[in-house]
């Protein structure tokens, strides 16, 4: 179905505006517009997620010092937690005070990067964004 | 946040006039058409005007734009001489949208009344604004007009004294 926005001040379909997080319509004719703020949903979500690594991932370098990074921990503690025989938390979305992201945003990053990596880990609540 | 962070957000306001303080930058279309609003000073209120959610209000800081809760937001109207201990009106989005909202919250931590709006904050260019949700069409947000909001006052502690 096509819904057209007909400008209120002349009556000519109004185009669209996106600019950073200010979203409305615009008339190409008068000028007349229309603006209000808009956030990705992922940008809004709060809900705080754990990330856990399963059992048997290998422990290699890359691995340990990715781990080691997104935790927080040294190497030794990395290595540890890699070859523990379980399921270990090694992130949890918190909130942080003053970040350019979102902690779904720094979720999503995350998962990224151990999904790269080839490390099978979970997201607990179920994750409904794409990573 | 411990203390140590205080001030870190000092200077981030991009421009003020009494009774107003805005946190947009100045090119940001919505603050050019809400600062032509009318209703300035409404009722006494120091008007804010920032992108928002509903736990959330977006700033500008060492020019960077970032997102802040009601706790930083707390700590950064507390070092504004403008606003120190006056009620506040949030023209930003969503952000009264329920009594766990960003408004609530920073009513709360202020001990002041923070009036917000429950939906989106829709402006224009003569300054003229309403309260309402949006729909995706196409992958456009337009203005739903079935779904009106409006403006909620909150109090500290959530009652009204």
């Amino acid at each position: 179905m096509s819904e057209m926005i007909l400008c209120e001040k002349c009556g000519e379909q109004m185009v669209s505006i996106n600019k950073e997080h200010t979203v409305g319509m615009l008339c190409p004719k008068c000028g007349w517009s229309l603006v209000t703020s808009y956030f990705d949903p992922i940008s809004t979500n709060d809900t705080d997620y754990v990330i856990a690594i399963k059992p048997d991932n290998p422990v290699i370098t890359g691995n340990i010092k990715l781990i080691a990074d997104i935790a927080n921990v040294n190497f030794l503690q990395a290595k540890k937690i890699l070859g523990s025989g379980k399921d270990e938390i090694i992130y949890r979305a918190g909130n942080e005070s003053a970040s350019t992201l979102h902690k779904a945003q720094r979720v999503q990053s995350v998962a990224k990067r151990l999904k790269e990596a080839g490390i099978v880990f979970t997201i607990t609540p179920k994750f409904p964004f794409e990573f | 946040m411990g203390s140590g962070n205080k001030g870190l957000y000092s200077g981030a306001y991009t421009g003020s006039v009494p009774g107003s303080v805005y946190y947009m930058k100045s090119s940001d279309v919505f603050r050019q058409y809400i600062q032509k609003r009318l209703d300035k000073d409404a009722n006494g209120f120091v008007d804010v005007i920032a992108h928002g959610t509903k736990s959330s209000i977006e700033i500008q800081s060492g020019g960077k734009t970032i997102v802040i809760n009601h706790r930083n937001a707390a700590r950064l109207f507390k070092d504004n001489p403008a606003m120190k201990g006056k009620s506040i009106r949030l023209l930003a989005c969503e952000t009264g949208n329920n009594h766990q909202a960003f408004a609530q919250n920073l009513a709360n931590k202020l001990n002041v009344v923070v009036e917000a709006p429950t939906k989106l904050v829709w402006a224009s260019p003569d300054g003229s604004y309403f309260v309402a949700g949006g729909k995706m069409i196409h992958g456009r947000l337009r203005p739903n007009m079935n779904d009106r909001g409006k403006f909620v006052k909150y109090y500290p502690g959530g009652k009204k004294k």
